[in-house]
């Protein structure tokens, strides 16, 4: 199947793109996303994985991972070793990037991703494998605040091996269109995944979300939260699948989504899927959609707050996570914050972070 | 001691379905060549001295039916099937009886041994009983005709007063374009049952209607087609079976069903196909203000199912409930659930799923709801449990939900697993075998559904569940 | 009268079906403790929310001041500003708004409590200690998952955190459950110790007053006040039960009819 095609001088198309592992009837469009994005150089200029992470599977799917991993201007590649110090491999995005990140046995790395403000009409994109050896611990820390008018793609796999444990948190705060791809292969007996992903798709924009959680290794865990708010005329799209592999005796794995809805003419597309073919394992999910209910806005106001500051705690919880979990993004946060919320808010979540961080350094 | 249980559990005999699994010769049958051309539809419509707009619907349907394709990124295989190795009509020649007593004896045995005129004796208010392609008995109790209400065959019914009626409403909720088997289903529909409930009527008691295979490598291919009108209530079960071959055979059912205002219907079905049986049913509502529509549906039977029963709430205030259950055994496929469209204000649905997967069967839950812009306030409950009973199985469970409408709220939820050590072990330490142990457990599973049922079906379901257990225990 | 903190004259109010209560009198001192008992079902619960000004019910006739301003028409957004808690026999559980995030939010909106980051979360550890809280909590989403006895917790870490004028406790099914009773009964003293806020319980068990001093005791039957007294009235209550006044109440419904 054809899943690049040429359109207008300067951009291709991209069908299929982020497919959902689990697939179901096509005219729901919820299946994957068709993307334009511009076209790729004649020479890529970065070269292939390395031959230990090219096996890994990719969230984004064939036809997205390809263009981002062409499109690429370098490749990063990096290696962490075991010697009892958290790393930090701080990637900041400008432009399309590639990375190749192996979290050597006992490892602990610290992979922060931050993709600022990019120029108007252009498309920004990450390519990231993770491979985490036995026994490691990463974090993998991302925000995406492009602005409004630019695009934002990613493609990331992960494979966990033994006991290697994986902590991710995703702040989507704002793209006119953000596309994530995001598989974890938890191949290793009791390794797990812990993952956090908060959008906030504003007016008009586009977030489209695809996870895949494969549960290979006997006694794994895996627990994905999702939780987001859909200004008017947003449109957002989350397929997210937890797979319970045949053998993967004693895995269990949970996810959960909430979303809030903040105005009118929004499209909400969730597919939360558990794939299951092993008996001695269990799997939940849990989606709840719509609008802040009476019962929970009688609630805040009989706490102070009026109807509008109850919506907008919503928005800025996920400044305030972000900002507490990702200090080195936080111009980025405050810009978006100021767009979200405006000047006086984001100034006061500036202090509220000032003082978080002063206060944590105290304290440590 | 788990080597042990492993073992023990991985012993699945099949399922002794002796109760369904008996099969009449085919004497004095009339079949139509396998394989499927206009000849073939246009004989069948000759055969029925349909209206012609019943005949241009079948060739336009068959048109359709040859342009589709299967989707090729979801759902079972359907490999198996050779629609050139099925017959679409197969008759066993038996004129529609209103009394039992002039059904043919042997179709008259097949329905005694499943009970249908028993049944009907006892709490039924009509049945109709359809033997491959064509209806062989069809009656209503007169308490019912009194009130107006009408239950028929529906070709039957083509050739009367309603025949207006019928072309209104057959194939407008789900067109031949809908997918490739409803299109193929208008091109070769036969038998099948007409109902209509006038205005405020309250049918006391539940109709009826039985579909029985028994022709090998055939299709069947029955329209449904219901009309509750404002204020009006009714319940109707379909039942149907098949003896088990070791070829394809098909059934491509339509059924159709318009609620009206302040109206309520509930449609029960006990799905019990043998395994070799492709179920590529399609079941639509369509639901007017205050309206309510209940689906009850166990799947047990048929190699292949995809079956989701689906519900327009076009009118304000209009709710659906779903409450169903699949077994999925040795060498089933079985991909159920449910669709649900809201575009009315203030409308309201409520699915509860129930799945079992064992002895290397799969079973997947499939869903979509759609809340339009329109849907103010619209309530959506939608919750799924499966229980895995070996480590041969598989279960998935795959809810679509796509919400336009700011005011209203959405709750999934999900849950997958087996039946925990600890639950077995206390009912062991209390007396009861391993094997009674896990059926109380699997029949407190789908309690939820055949509390659901009116009495004498929730007794076969539980026997059915008990049979595919004694299967699963060996 | 400035040590008058709430005053409320001839009031009536319900839902839109049926009134609920009927011709409330009631008057609460800066300070003071009182207690608001009753049977079942007897409307204790709805005088709270009417006095928080929960949209649910209307009030048909009288007026509820407070701290020398009529309230009546406000908003409980507005009432909780000037002074007023109320909390709830069952808190909302509110997905995607972690509990640290929401606390200090409600703290900012009170001028009188402005503090630092920094302060917040200290005095913030300080309360979650005081009513034995596990901390983790903190950071997850709004009593999403919580156990009956965290929520009640989450409820008195709030009165702590803004010091109310008045606390209004509901906590007519609290009675039966020993720990709630315990979360209830530190959270109560903390806050008599630490501000001279005025306390009114809604109960109908009187365990929960065993180590309290209760100023007055006033006794709602069937939406009336059907009497009041000071604390030896909560003994007769615990020996005697609610009859006496359940038939004053129908004495007083013989009346008006």
């Amino acid at each position: 199947m054809a899943t690049t095609d040429a359109t207008t001088a300067g951009s291709v198309v991209l069908k299929h793109a982020n497919p959902s592992f689990a697939q179901t009837w096509n005219r729901l469009s919820i299946n994957d996303v068709t993307l334009e994005v511009p076209a790729l150089p004649a020479t890529p200029a970065s070269g292939a994985p390395a031959p230990e992470l090219a096996g890994i599977e990719m969230g984004g799917g064939e036809a997205l991972t390809g263009w981002l991993d062409a499109a690429a201007a370098s490749r990063e590649q990096v290696r962490v070793p075991a010697d009892g110090e958290t790393h930090d491999v701080v990637i900041a995005i400008d432009g399309v990037h590639a990375a190749d990140v192996v979290a050597e046995p006992g490892a602990r790395a610290r992979v922060v991703v931050v993709a600022g403000p990019q120029p108007a009409g252009s498309t920004a994109g990450s390519a990231l494998r993770i491979l985490a050896e036995k026994g490691s611990h990463v974090e993998l820390l991302e925000v995406v605040a492009a602005g409004d008018e630019a695009a934002f793609a990613e493609s990331c796999g992960i494979r966990a091996a033994e006991d290697a444990t994986v902590e991710v948190r995703h702040y989507l705060l704002g793209a006119a269109t953000s596309v994530v791809g995001f598989a974890c292969d938890l191949a290793g007996a009791r390794s797990s995944l812990s993952l956090s992903t908060r959008f906030l798709t504003g007016t008009g924009e586009k977030t489209d979300m695809n996870y895949l959680a494969r549960m290979r290794g006997c006694d794994t865990r895996c627990r994905l939260t999702f939780s987001g708010v859909l200004e008017e005329g947003a449109s957002k799209r989350l397929a997210d699948t937890i797979d319970l592999v045949h053998g993967g005796k004693g895995a269990k794995g949970a996810e959960d989504e909430t979303v809030l809805v903040n105005g009118a003419r929004i499209r909400n597309l969730s597919l939360p899927s558990v794939l299951c073919d092993e008996d001695d394992v269990e799997g939940t999910h849990g989606a709840t959609i719509g609008s802040v209910s009476g019962e929970q806005l009688a609630y805040l106001t009989c706490r102070g707050l009026t109807d509008e500051e109850a919506r907008e705690l919503f928005v800025r919880s996920a400044f305030d996570d972000c900002l507490l979990h990702v200090p080195e993004a936080r111009e980025q946060v405050l810009g978006a914050a100021r767009a979200a919320l405006g000047d006086e808010a984001a100034a006061e979540l500036s202090d509220e972070a000032a003082d978080e961080t002063a206060w944590t350094r105290g304290e440590a | 001691m788990a080597e042990q249980e492993k073992a023990t559990r991985a012993q699945v005999a099949d399922v002794d379905r002796s109760l369904y699994d008996f099969v009449k010769p085919e004497v004095g049958y009339e079949r139509f060549a396998d394989g499927l051309n206009e000849e073939v539809v246009r004989a069948i419509s000759a055969k029925k001295d349909e209206p012609d707009w019943m005949l241009d619907l079948r060739l336009r349907s068959l048109d359709i039916y040859h342009k589709m394709d299967m989707a090729p990124n979801w759902g079972p295989s359907i490999d198996g099937l050779d629609m050139d190795n099925i017959s679409t009509y197969v008759s066993s020649g038996a004129e529609q009886a209103a009394s039992w007593d002039e059904v043919p004896e042997d179709i008259k045995d097949t329905f005694e041994r499943l009970g249908i005129p028993q049944a009907e004796r006892s709490y039924l208010a009509g049945v109709g009983a359809q033997y491959d392609s064509e209806l062989v008995y069809h009656n209503m109790q007169e308490s019912a005709a009194q009130m107006g209400v009408v239950y028929s065959g529906i070709e039957e019914a083509l050739h009367g007063e309603y025949e207006g009626l019928i072309h209104d409403h057959f194939m407008h909720l789900v067109p031949p374009t809908d997918h490739k088997f409803a299109a193929l289903h208008g091109a070769v529909w036969s038998g099948g049952s007409f109902v209509y409930v006038p205005k405020g009527v309250k049918v006391e008691f539940p109709l009826q209607s039985y579909f029985r295979l028994n022709a090998k490598g055939a299709g069947q291919f029955e329209h449904t087609l219901i009309i509750v009108e404002d204020g009006a209530d009714l319940h109707f079960i379909e039942g149907c079976s098949a003896p088990k071959y070791n070829v394809a055979n098909l059934h491509a059912g339509c059924v159709e069903l318009f609620v009206g205002k302040g109206a309520h219907l509930r449609y029960s079905t006990i799905e019990n196909w043998s395994k070799n049986m492709y179920n590529l049913n399609t079941k639509r509502a369509r639901v007017e203000e205050d309206g309510r529509m209940e689906w009850v549906s166990g799947s047990f039977g048929s190699h292949v199912s995809y079956l989701y029963p689906s519900t327009l709430l076009v009118g304000a205030r209009s709710s659906c409930e779903y409450t169903g259950i699949t077994f999925a055994g040795a060498g089933q496929d079985l991909d159920t659930g449910c669709k649900m469209v809201l575009t009315a204000p203030d409308t309201r649905i409520s699915v509860s799923a129930k799945s079992l997967s064992k002895g290397g069967g799969k079973s997947t839950f499939r869903s979509e709801v759609i809340v339009g812009e329109k849907a103010e306030r619209a309530k959506a409950t939608v919750s799924c449990a499966s229980l895995m009973l070996d480590d041969q199985s598989r279960s998935d469970t795959i809810p679509a939900m796509d919400v336009r409408c700011p005011s209203a709220s959405v709750g999934h939820e999900a849950t997958i697993g087996r039946i925990s050590d600890d639950t077995i072990a206390y009912l062991m330490s209390r007396g009861m075998t391993e094997a009674e142990a896990r059926t109380v457990v699997v029949n407190g599973f789908a309690n939820p559904v055949s509390k659901e049922l009116p009495m004498e079906y929730a007794v076969e379901m539980n026997n059915l569940i008990k049979l595919e257990m004694e299967g699963a225990i060996g | 009268m400035p040590d008058e903190l709430l005053a409320i004259h001839g009031l009536n109010a319900g839902t839109e079906e049926k009134p609920i209560l009927h011709d409330i009198d009631l008057t609460l001192g800066t300070g003071e403790t009182h207690v608001l008992m009753g049977p079942n079902g007897a409307g204790k619960s709805t005088l709270g929310r009417v006095i928080m000004g929960d949209p649910a019910y209307q009030v048909s006739s009288g007026t509820i001041a407070f701290d020398g301003r009529d309230i009546t028409q406000e908003s409980s957004d507005k009432r909780s500003l000037a002074g007023v808690f109320l909390s709830y026999q069952a808190p909302v559980e509110i997905p995607g708004v972690p509990l640290n995030s929401f606390l200090r939010t409600i703290v900012q909106k009170r001028p009188e409590l402005k503090m630092t980051g920094r302060e917040f979360r200290r005095r913030l550890k300080e309360v979650a200690s005081q009513l034995d809280f596990d901390s983790s909590y903190l950071s997850r989403e709004l009593n999403v998952g919580f156990s009956g006895g965290e929520k009640k917790k989450v409820e008195m870490m709030q009165l702590l955190l803004l010091k109310p004028k008045l606390a209004i406790l509901d906590e007519t099914d609290s009675g039966l459950d020993v720990d709630a009773l315990s979360v209830v009964s530190r959270g109560m003293e903390a806050y008599r110790a630490e501000c001279d806020g005025t306390l009114l319980i809604i109960t109908h068990n009187t365990r929960i007053l065993e180590r309290l001093d209760v100023d007055r005791c006033h006794v709602m039957v069937k939406g009336h006040l059907v009497a009041e007294g000071d604390s030896s009235l909560v003994g007769e209550i615990d020996r005697e039960g609610f009859g006496r006044f359940e038939t004053a109440e129908a004495e007083l419904a013989g009346e008006e009819a």
